[in-house]
């Protein structure tokens, strides 16, 4: 898509558009509408209460990488940011064509919105888990990644991709999802939420932790497990 | 001569401001969207951008070029390698092989170098009062320092069937014809090429297994010590 628009006629942004905070009254209007919230706090202040609908992408170098994912060209979407970081994201997003954005908000208390929380686990009880069959693992890795090195029975769903997978996804088993090191398990764990799964557990200590602690890994494409 | 390098590195995306001070004027090459940090550095050093260049059509970021162009006056120098699939459409002065773009006392050869994209070019500076030798190659995504660029990301990435093969075949070849040119200069990032072009030599007897490679992925100097068991250093 890029590479067409980097080829083609296409409107101009000749400067970095100033971006303002939206009033109670415009946010609200805009998430009754059903307006995407791209919330670019840390994974743990993410985890301890976000607007129900939206997705953690944390401000940080990958903000970029998995916000091209996450979005598309024709839809707009408010930010969730400090002050002094909406200039910053809204340079990353120009940067790859993600011009829609209707503005931001700070503080996710300030509306009448009932918060939700992230069910994000430790490694303990992510090993209480392994080998049950009404158990899903997901590891949300790249291919490359998983096909490295996995955790026995975990099946492989790259966040990237995962808005158009959800139907490999259970509904019904309780749902454990993991990656390297917890910022891409907070973005996928963000996609399930807003998409209704409700019985989904984030394992945000991911595979880091997982070797550090001697766990076992084994290699190839497909997901082995004697309960598939 | 002026030179600058910008880098943003949540894209790893680099880009180029070169100026001849004795002309006022500069050139930016791959340049980012949201393009103040060009225009500031041209102010900041009494240069007028007059030219912007890309080294192929992007697909990882959304190239400043016509922004840059827009505010700043400056004509765009764009390839018109590649065939019919990979021509710009909208106006800019199209490049071939071998064309020379003139930049006060600098100029820029270009040379096309597909591999990555069809389309590829890269321009061999050179610094004429000083040298009639080039100091510096912009490559794009042709080659990095340490590394080359990927062939198969067309197919893999962009969707674009059955290019690979081609794009490592291409790609092997430009690397050959990067070979004839003598970089001589040892300063700063250029020391670095001159090691890079020596270790490419060495690559260029091993045509099929590293046509091979290519083909099957990403690979680095890393991997291809591996794969040929030649001591590089």
């Amino acid at each position: 898509m890029m590479k067409h628009l980097n080829k083609v006629d296409r409107p101009l942004l000749t400067s970095v558009p100033q971006h303002s905070k939206l009033t109670k009254q415009e946010f609200q209007a805009a998430y009754d509408n059903g307006i995407k919230i791209i919330d670019a706090r840390n994974k743990v202040d993410f985890a301890n209460g976000f607007i129900p609908g939206s997705l953690n992408i944390q401000g940080n170098n990958s903000f970029s990488t998995w916000a091209g994912w996450m979005l598309n060209y024709q839809e707009s979407f408010i930010l969730v940011c400090n002050d002094d970081q909406i200039e910053g994201l809204t340079r990353k997003l120009m940067r790859i064509g993600l011009d829609n954005i209707l503005g931001y908000i700070s503080d996710v208390n300030a509306y009448d919105v009932k918060l939700q929380k992230a069910d994000v686990i430790t490694i303990d009880e992510f090993k209480s888990y392994l080998d049950k069959p009404d158990v899903q693992i997901i590891d949300v890795r790249g291919a490359s990644e998983y096909e490295a090195g996995h955790i026995d029975c975990a099946e492989n769903v790259f966040v990237g991709t995962i808005q158009d997978n959800l139907y490999k996804i259970s509904k019904d088993k309780q749902v454990v999802i993991h990656c390297q090191s917890g910022d891409r398990s907070a973005v996928a764990y963000s996609v399930l939420a807003r998409n209704g799964f409700d019985n989904v557990k984030n394992f945000s200590g991911g595979m880091k932790e997982w070797n550090a602690t001697g766990g076992k890994t084994i290699a190839g494409k497909e997901a082995s497990c004697s309960f598939a | 001569m002026f030179f600058q390098h910008v880098y943003d590195k949540s894209l790893a995306q680099g880009s180029y401001l070169i100026g001849c001070q004795a002309a006022g004027i500069a050139m930016v090459i791959d340049p980012q969207r949201d393009v103040d940090v060009y225009l500031e550095i041209a102010k900041q050093n009494n240069l007028r951008i007059t030219h912007i260049a890309e080294t192929h059509i992007h697909a990882d970021f959304l190239c400043g070029s016509r922004e840059l162009a827009a505010l700043t006056g400056a004509e765009l120098y764009l390839s018109d390698e590649g065939g019919a699939d990979w021509q710009y459409q909208f106006p800019h002065h199209g490049l071939k092989n071998g064309d020379v773009i003139k930049l006060g006392n600098l100029t820029f050869e270009v040379l096309h170098t597909p591999g990555h994209t069809p389309e590829s070019i890269s321009f061999l500076l050179t610094d004429h009062p000083a040298t009639d030798k080039p100091i510096m190659v912009f490559t794009g995504d042709f080659v990095f320092v340490g590394d080359i660029g990927r062939p198969d990301l067309l197919e893999k990435a962009a969707g674009i069937e059955g290019t690979k093969e081609a794009g490592a075949k291409d790609m092997f070849q430009s690397l050959k014809n990067l070979l004839h040119f003598q970089i001589t200069y040892r300063l700063g990032q250029v020391t670095v090429l001159v090691l890079l072009v020596e270790r490419l030599w060495v690559l260029c007897l091993v045509q099929p297994l590293v046509t091979k490679k290519f083909a099957t992925g990403h690979l680095t100097m890393r991997k291809m010590k591996q794969v040929l068991s030649i001591n590089f250093d």
